[in-house]
């Protein structure tokens, strides 16, 4: 009996016990959900915020007291994110930029990529087969009803692509919204490791999207398409290396110096 | 409405730039040791609040004046860690000079013993 009732009282001490980590989570979170900060001072406050709470409950306090105290020592979120940007409202401008510079290039190799790969099906909508029965072989579309059969896929199609490009902008709210980009931050930490890095991999990523772009358009059986060289591919594409260019002038300075080796 | 227990605003707000950079002088620091100095150095009358003193860090190292660095701390986290540069260093001078200027000219009326610059 002693032994039940006093697993009893652990289980109602655990229920309603404090989630410290869960509590420091969502702080973070908040803070995360400030744009003003960087992501430096971002892991700072939240580490500052866990010395707090270590030195209070060092002191004696327990875990949910040390948490609120330490919070309110730090401060609210939003209030801290108002006096970053009031102290350096330059920053906070460059590294706007220096994100929607990163979008618009992440959109244009999506862009490339996403127009040469819809390419070949859109070859099969083009006039006069737009219609729905001739996506089958004779023998199977004789069989559908003649409403299904000609049914006009051309809008589809029309609109396939763009919301082709829209379905990237939609999947990076969500990802935003969610909090989701923390899980990027390796992949960023490699990308931004230096300058000559990010431009090397970059100017990459802009000659294989082109290459395999050419590749695409060129095996497709379109006579306008056919006599067009790599070359004219290359060329297009480096069009678009002025937006590396404003890219790595816009990197946070203390990647700019960091050597590619190391 | 002059309470004689907390600095004013203004007050904290000059005094910042000297105090950051003399603990700093003295050997690196991070963000809560820093903040936890200042409180025992003034007894408590100078009242930082915790989140306002990254900014200042920030604007500091950005004139040159104080450098940093994420270094593994004792529990194995990330923690970033600020010390003073050389421009640091004179930029502490001039602030000590115009400080001790201040300090004695308030003494003369106050008839406080004056303090060599």
């Amino acid at each position: 009996m002693a032994g039940r009732s006093q697993r009893a009282g652990e289980i109602m001490e655990n229920q309603t016990r404090f989630d410290l980590n869960a509590a420091i989570e969502k702080w973070r979170q908040e803070l995360a959900a400030q744009p003003n900060l960087a992501d430096d001072e971002r892991r700072e406050l939240v580490m500052h915020l866990g010395d707090a709470i270590a030195d209070f409950r060092q002191r004696g306090l327990n875990d949910e007291e040390s948490f609120w105290l330490a919070r309110r020592r730090v401060g609210h979120p939003q209030e801290l994110a108002r006096e970053f940007v009031k102290a350096n409202p330059v920053e906070l401008y460059r590294e706007r930029v220096f994100w929607l510079a990163f979008g618009l290039l992440i959109y244009r190799l999506w862009d490339v990529l996403a127009t040469s790969l819809l390419s070949p099906l859109s070859m099969r909508f083009n006039p006069p087969r737009e219609h729905f029965g001739y996506l089958f072989p004779d023998w199977v579309s004789f069989y559908l009803p003649s409403w299904l059969r000609d049914l006009n896929l051309a809008p589809i199609f029309i609109y396939l692509h763009p919301s082709i490009n829209l379905l990237l902008v939609l999947a990076t709210l969500i990802c935003v919204g969610r909090g989701q980009l923390e899980k990027l931050r390796p992949i960023e930490a490699f990308l931004f490791y230096s300058r000559v890095r990010f431009v090397l991999i970059a100017m990459l990523s802009l000659i294989v999207v082109s290459v395999v772009s050419y590749l695409i358009l060129n095996s497709l059986a379109v006579e306008m398409l056919r006599g067009r060289f790599l070359v004219f591919y290359l060329y297009g594409a480096f069009g678009d290396s002025w937006i590396i260019a404003v890219i790595a002038w816009l990197m946070p300075s203390q990647n700019r110096s960091a050597s590619l080796l190391a | 409405m002059y309470t004689n227990d907390v600095l004013t605003k203004d007050l904290v707000a000059a005094s910042s730039k000297p105090l950051l950079l003399s603990i700093l002088a003295d050997g690196e620091s991070y963000g809560y040791e820093i903040i936890q100095k200042v409180r025992e150095l003034s007894g408590g009358q100078i009242e930082w609040s915790d989140g306002m003193l990254y900014p200042v860090l920030h604007r500091l190292e950005r004139d040159g004046l104080i450098d940093s660095e994420w270094k593994e701390a004792d529990s194995g986290r990330q923690r970033k860690y600020y010390f003073i540069s050389s421009d640091g260093r004179k930029a502490l001078k001039t602030e000590r000079q115009q400080w001790l200027a201040v300090h004695n000219a308030l003494g003369k009326l106050w008839k406080i013993k004056p303090v060599s610059i």
